[in-house]
């Protein structure tokens, strides 16, 4: 028997909406924030009250030219916005400003090169809108309580076509895409605060076929490895609805996470129609080009962009510098430290491998007590051979509790590296008469043989011992001994 | 176009409004006449005209991302019929799975 995915290849297309980081609203100065109290971020213009008039914010149309440009789209030269036509009580004006015609980004792609296999993704179009507000259902009495804060909050609505083939595929996008967004400070991208949202467009055809079969979408999507699991259950049902004879309808279902299954929402026939027409309140806007060459100066380091200065002029692995730029904070972090002691390979190193040792169950770097300033005094304390990297660790690990200057915890530990070569040569003369079987070892050629001796001065300087002078006392001494 | 009792329906289901059935002859007649009337638009010839969407010359209005004043919340909620917790409380409406 063969399975699902080899008789069916999944057609997937998916809508992300991201929030973007402005300050305020999309036609109003009210602030753009998550978690204010109920309706405190309100204004005549975002509670839809008669009369009043919408000015569009200019940085969201700036983050959005910003993103068609990462994206390699077409910027509409005159774009306008279009009135979304729905009845529901977290929208009061009744209908959502828009754009349906003539979408500020028209195309571009997304390629997988962080976390998928480098397939290349179309976008159809990136359009502006505004956020609805809150509805919440009360547990009992039939009422909704409605939080109009998010009303008017800028949208970019992103579309792509069905170019996705798995669940896995579309993990990646939603990866990929989320790191773009965030690396150029367009959206913070937190599912959690509902900063990007998705919808899922799912359909299944006969593998080595190629007209689409009819598809359902998906909504209730609350974190990439729900849409993952989502996408997967929803391919199993339609092959099971298409197996037995059945045909898939054209509907949109809720995805319920805990229970890992879907249940209908509507079908095609009560899909709703919105009536878009042009808003006579907003003029259309042109795009000239001096515009969209100021965005694209001020535009921060595309992610592929960034992974290839990191290899290239500060000689990072692939691996070092990916592990960097897929997270925009830790990334930051990163330049920050290696802006102030210039050393990049080391910076990394500390970062990825001392600071994440020390970094358990989920913590942000943005909550971390250590900051670039505490890692780049340790690289530079190594560097000058004040402190060996064994006893910087120790400073590390007692910053990371109290995150006073390296230098006083030196002071207080005693820490200051041994590289007084007098002293470290009575040392390790004594290391070698204590181990003459290492000595006998070392003269015939095994090197590995050398850490019983260094490993007895390293006590002896109770650690501080500088490894490097000890090395060469040991490799000078051998000649005579 | 002739305007069906279902057009006069489905579009009270969209606005949420509810009429009495015994009053939809009068509304399919209403409906009727308003299109037939805006209909006669279509008999100009307009091959070669743009169509309009706004009637005035304005072009990119914009305002800078900056944060002015927001209502009290108290304010906001001043006109609502009800409210509850700092929200507005209202009928509950459900996307309907027909």
């Amino acid at each position: 028997m063969s399975t699902t995915l080899e008789r069916w290849e999944p057609v997937i297309g998916l809508e992300v909406h991201v929030q973007l980081g402005t300050a305020t609203k999309m036609f109003c100065g009210c602030r753009n924030l998550f978690g204010a109290p109920p309706n405190a971020l309100t204004c005549p213009v975002c509670l839809g009250l008669p009369g009043a008039l919408p000015v569009p914010n200019r940085r969201a149309a700036e983050l959005a030219i910003r993103f068609g440009l990462a994206v390699g789209g077409t910027i509409a030269e005159v774009t306008r916005f279009d009135r979304k036509q729905y009845f529901y009580p977290d929208l009061p004006k009744g209908y959502q400003i828009s754009q349906d015609k003539g979408p500020i980004v028209t195309g571009g792609t997304v390629t997988t090169s962080f976390f998928g296999d480098g397939k290349t993704i179309r976008l159809i179009r990136a359009h502006l809108e505004e956020d609805a507000g809150k509805g919440q259902h009360e547990e009992s009495g039939g009422s909704t309580l409605v939080d109009l804060n998010r009303c008017g909050i800028p949208l970019l609505e992103i579309v792509s076509a069905p170019d996705l083939r798995s669940a896995e595929d579309a993990w990646a996008y939603l990866n990929e895409l989320r790191l773009t967004l965030r690396t150029l400070d367009i959206s913070e991208c937190d599912m959690e605060k509902g900063s990007l949202r998705c919808d899922v467009n799912v359909s299944i055809r006969p593998r080595g076929t190629t007209p689409f079969g009819d598809r359902v979408e998906l909504k209730n999507l609350n974190s990439f490895r729900g849409v993952e699991r989502a996408i997967r259950h929803e391919i199993e049902r339609q092959a099971a609805l298409l197996e037995a004879g059945g045909k898939v309808e054209l509907e949109t279902r809720l995805w319920d996470d805990e229970k890992g299954e879907s249940r209908l929402m509507r079908k095609k026939e009560s899909a709703p129609d919105y009536r878009y027409f042009p808003d006579p309140d907003l003029p259309p806007f042109a795009v000239g080009r001096a515009w969209v060459d100021r965005v694209a100066a001020e535009a921060p380091e595309l992610p592929l962009k960034r992974l290839e200065r990191y290899t290239s002029v500060y000689g990072l692995s692939d691996y070092d510098a990916k592990v960097l730029i897929t997270d925009p904070s830790i990334c930051r972090y990163f330049e920050e430290t290696t802006a102030l002691c210039n050393d990049p390979k080391n910076a990394a190193n500390w970062i990825t491998s001392e600071l994440f040792g020390l970094m358990k169950g989920g913590v942000s770097i943005d909550d971390v007590k250590v900051r670039p300033t505490h890692i780049a005094e340790l690289v530079a304390l190594v560097k000058d051979g004040t402190l060996n990297v064994r006893s910087a660790r120790e400073v590390l690990a007692k910053q990371y509790e109290d995150p006073r200057p390296a230098k006083e915890w030196v002071e207080k530990l005693g820490l200051v590296q041994v590289s007084d070569r007098d002293a470290l040569v009575a040392i390790v003369k004594k290391g070698m008469e204590m181990n003459p079987k290492a000595v006998a070892d070392l003269k015939a050629g095994k090197e590995k043989a050398a850490g019983a001796i260094v490993g007895y001065a390293m006590k002896e300087t109770k650690g501080r011992g500088n490894p490097a002078i000890l090395n060469e006392i040991l490799a000078e001494l051998l000649k005579t001994f | 176009m002739n305007i069906s009792k279902e057009d006069v329906v489905k579009t009270l289901r969209l606005a949420r409004l509810e009429v009495p059935e015994s009053e939809l002859p009068d509304l399919v007649r209403e409906f009727d006449s308003i299109v037939k009337y805006v209909e006669a638009v279509a008999a100009v010839d307009l091959r070669g005209v743009e169509p309009l969407s706004h009637g005035g010359d304005a072009r990119d209005v914009f305002r800078d991302d900056v944060v002015t004043p927001s209502l009290p919340a108290d304010v906001a909620l001043g006109n609502a019929p009800d409210t509850a917790g700092g929200c507005f409380r209202v009928p509950r409406v459900i996307a309907e799975p027909s």
